[in-house]
This record gives C-alpha cells, sequence and structure tokens, in this order.
C-alpha cells in the first residue's frame, strides 16, 4: 500500500471533489485509464481513477508523457451520500490529511494497435476519459470524444476541451446521445476501439450501437461506475460441451473463472447490462445479478459477468 | 466509403489470391462486398495498404486461395489491427500445400502438408508440423534432428 498525503483538495463543481495526494517518496507510474484503491476505512477500499497532472499550459505538462513519474496523484470524486462512506470520506479530507492506496492498477488501458479511439464519457466518468484524451493528445493519436453530461455538474469538461478542442461533441440532452453515438461509431474508420466510462445505460447503448454497426466485441471496452457486484460465495460450473468443472471463488465472477480456465465465453460490458455474456443453463438455480435478462428469459440463462449460482447450487452450462 | 450498412451481415472486403480464387470469392460475394484480386500472396500487404483506410470498423476481411495463400492474407490483415474475429479465410481445395516457417532462420516457404522440406533460405532439413500460426500465416517447420 502506498502512504499519501492530501496536499490540496478543490471543489471543481457541485458534489465532485477533487483531491491532490503525494508521497513520501516516488510515486509509481500509471497507464492511462489506471485507477487507485483507496482505503477509506480500515481494509475497504474503493477504486478511484488517476486524471492527468494540471497544469497552467493545460490539462497535462508536455515533456513527459501523462503518468510517467508523476509528482501527484490527481482524483475526481462524485459524492454518494446514500453510498456505503468511500466518497464521503474523500469529501471530508483536508489538506494534510493521510491516505493510504493501492498501487495504481491498469483495467481500462487504450489499445496500442488502434487507428483511432473513440472515447465515450458520462458524468463522473469523464476522468478516465481524460487520461485517455491527455494520452492520445499527447503521442498525437487519432481520437475524438463524446461528453454526456448534466449542463454544469461534469468536472474537467473544460480541461477535456482544451484537450480535444473540435474533437469533443458534447451532449447535455438524453435523446441526442443514440444519434451521435450511431454517427461516431458507423464512420469510425477501419481498426477504432470504443471506450466508455459511465452509468450503465450509457455503457449498454454504446455496445449496443457498436453491435448494431458489426462491431466485434473486442473493440468495446467499458468502465462502469456503478458495479453490479460479481463476488459471492464460491460454487462449481459445470460445461457441458467438454464435460469440464471451473470451480469460482468468492472473490472472482463466473467470467473470471471460466477466463482463468482458458475457457472461451463471449463478453462485452462485464457488468450485466448488455447481454452479450448470456449463455444457456442446462441444470441448477441461478442468483441473476443482471439488468438486461426479463423475468421470462431467466429461466435457462445466465449472464456470465455478474450472475451466480444460487447458495448451494450447481449450475451446468452450454459451453 | 460509408458505414456498414447495419440491416445485413458485415460487409466484407475479400482478397483473392489468383484467378481461380477471384473466380470463386465472385460467385461467393454479395453486391456490397469489394473484391481485390491479386497475382501473389505477397501483394496482399499493399492492397491491404490501400484499402484499409478506406473502410469504417465494421467490416471484415476475407482471404481466398491456397491454404497457404488465404493464411498469409490473414497474417497480413492481423499485423494490419484486424482482430481475429474480424478475419476469415476461405481456403480452396488444394490444402495440402502450406507455407512453412522455418524454425531456424525464420524463412518462408510453400510445401506440401505431408512431405519433409528444406528451407530454402538456410537448408535445414524441416519436418512440417501440424502447428500453424495466424500471425506468421504459416505451419512451422521444425528441424529435424
Amino acid at each position: 500500500m502506498l502512504e499519501l498525503r492530501v496536499a490540496d483538495v478543490a471543489t471543481p463543481c457541485a458534489g465532485v471533489r477533487s483531491v491532490t495526494l503525494v508521497g513520501d517518496g516516488p510515486l509509481p507510474s500509471y497507464p492511462p485509464g489506471a485507477h487507485v484503491g483507496l482505503e477509506w476505512a480500515p481494509g475497504r477500499l474503493n477504486p478511484y481513477s488517476l486524471t492527468p497532472t494540471p497544469s497552467p499550459r493545460g490539462p497535462t505538462p508536455r515533456d513527459l508523457p501523462p503518468g510517467l513519474d508523476p509528482e501527484e496523484y490527481h482524483l475526481s470524486i462524485a459524492l454518494r451520500p446514500d453510498g456505503e462512506g468511500g466518497s464521503r470520506r474523500v469529501h471530508a479530507l483536508a489538506p494534510g490529511d493521510r491516505v493510504r492506496a493501492t498501487p495504481p492498477r491498469s483495467s481500462f488501458p487504450p489499445v496500442g494497435t488502434a487507428a483511432h479511439h473513440v472515447l465515450v464519457a458520462g458524468g463522473i466518468g469523464v476522468t478516465p476519459v481524460l487520461a485517455h484524451a491527455a494520452w492520445h493528445a499527447f503521442w498525437g493519436n487519432s481520437f475524438e470524444v463524446l461528453l454526456v453530461q448534466r449542463p454544469g455538474v461534469t468536472p474537467h469538461a473544460a480541461d477535456l476541451r482544451a484537450l480535444a478542442g473540435d474533437r469533443l461533441a458534447r451532449a447535455t440532452d438524453r435523446t441526442a446521445v443514440p444519434a451521435l453515438l450511431d454517427e461516431a461509431l458507423r464512420g469510425a474508420p477501419w481498426n477504432s476501439h470504443v471506450y466508455t466510462c459511465g452509468p450503465p445505460g450509457l455503457i449498454a447503448a454504446v455496445a449496443a450501437t457498436a453491435r448494431r454497426a458489426h462491431w466485434v466485441a473486442d473493440r468495446v471496452h467499458a468502465e462502469p461506475f456503478v458495479h453490479a457486484p460479481a463476488t459471492g460465495t464460491p460454487f462449481t460450473a459445470v460445461l457441458r460441451r467438454s464435460g469440464r468443472e471451473v470451480a469460482v471463488g468468492a472473490g472472482e465472477s463466473l467470467l473470471d473463472a471460466l477466463d482463468r480456465a482458458g475457457v472461451a465465453a463471449p463478453r462485452l460490458c462485464r457488468q450485466g447490462v448488455c447481454g452479450e455474456c448470456v449463455t444457456e443453463v442446462a441444470a441448477g438455480r441461478v442468483e441473476h445479478r443482471d439488468t438486461v435478462l426479463g423475468d421470462d428469459e431467466r429461466d435457462g440463462h445466465m449472464a456470465l459477468c455478474v450472475s451466480r449460482a444460487a447458495v448451494g447450487e450447481t449450475v451446468e452450462l452450454q459451453l | 466509403m460509408p458505414g456498414p450498412d447495419v440491416s445485413g451481415p458485415p460487409p466484407r472486403l475479400v482478397l483473392a489470391v489468383g484467378e481461380r480464387a477471384g473466380a470463386a470469392a465472385a460467385e461467393r460475394c454479395a453486391a456490397r462486398d469489394r473484391v481485390r484480386v491479386v497475382v501473389s500472396a505477397d501483394d496482399a500487404a499493399t492492397v491491404l495498404d490501400a484499402e484499409l483506410p478506406r473502410l469504417t470498423t465494421g467490416w471484415r476481411i476475407v482471404g481466398v486461395g491456397t491454404t497457404a495463400d488465404a493464411a498469409a492474407v490473414r497474417a497480413a490483415a492481423l499485423a494490419r489491427g484486424a482482430l481475429g474475429e474480424e478475419v476469415t479465410v476461405w481456403p480452396l481445395d488444394d490444402s495440402w500445400r502450406v507455407r512453412v516457417h522455418c524454425g531456424v532462420c525464420h524463412h518462408q516457404g510453400e510445401s506440401r502438408r505431408d512431405a519433409l522440406a528444406a528451407c530454402p533460405a538456410c537448408g535445414t532439413a524441416l519436418a512440417v508440423s501440424d502447428q500453424e500460426s495466424r500471425v506468421h500465416g504459416a505451419v512451422l517447420g521444425v528441424p529435424r534432428a
């Protein structure tokens, strides 16, 4: 764990607190889209995306790639009054306070071989997207940004505009989003990838639009900031086609366990909203945690990314 | 190049190596597919470099030809950012000829699948294995002990 000190706090817009953290020594570098797990109570960590270092010349210094040998970590965190307490803890921080955090973890990196990057941010989902945009701006990569926001309540909108210029499209009216997505994804040049950070509805909309435009799943990347919990009681999944048994641990999803076992399974959003990983269940009761299957579809199907076997059950999958 | 017609299956860039492959491709392709015929698989890279910037994401790539030539098209597409799911091959029926990747000097040459080959570059005697590399578009030639 990193021992960090709060160097500065700011309120870029209502309900959002930006925190600058420094270490007692050099801080680990991080790739765009990385997050740190900030400890807000003993043993309780929340992941928060790292944003680029602001500078008078723009959101990132021009001499080093964003995230390389950083002197500070920057986080922007939306207050969730009904959450478990992580965001309330951050909003109560003051300069001089000490916090602990995991080293940066990369879970949402840009694809290095892509010819073009489509970045989609909803609300506080702007934070990793800002890091991506700073990276692409630094290296001169081809990219565009679609920012879905309520007027006046999205932090870093000005930073994003400074980085993206006329490559930034903004939607303050949800009804405008489908047309903007359609235009961006249907017209994206060969070898594009799309990255979305936002609420599940936005992630699902991007995935659906991409699918309609014949994008394959591996070109669609998402980082939800509202996670459906995918962990729980251990269970066993039996794969009917191969006869293999895959043990699913308490701290992993069924999809994670299948990946670990080298079993190819479809996926897209990894949060139970897009339906890409829905698989036929031959036997066993399921604890459904997705938001994509209707009641009449849940009998005999499950979303591998978030749903689990009911306690004490073994599920048999048509995989 | 307009975006993909979302009303049907994905549009395809079909790269056929040789006249016979071109004829086979013409029979199987839809009107909205783009068919390009090249003389040699070595020309695939040049054609892809010219064609891919005209396409939008969502298009698929198809390599048509002998097993070796179709695999070479696939390897060239993968090297230019195509994902495995976006590339298919339509090998013609002479699948006994394969491109062999020398495990010693990495040179590639053609051989019969069931034959022992000598690498045309370094001369090493190679056993043609069943291990096919999609990236290299060739099967592995293992030096004989």
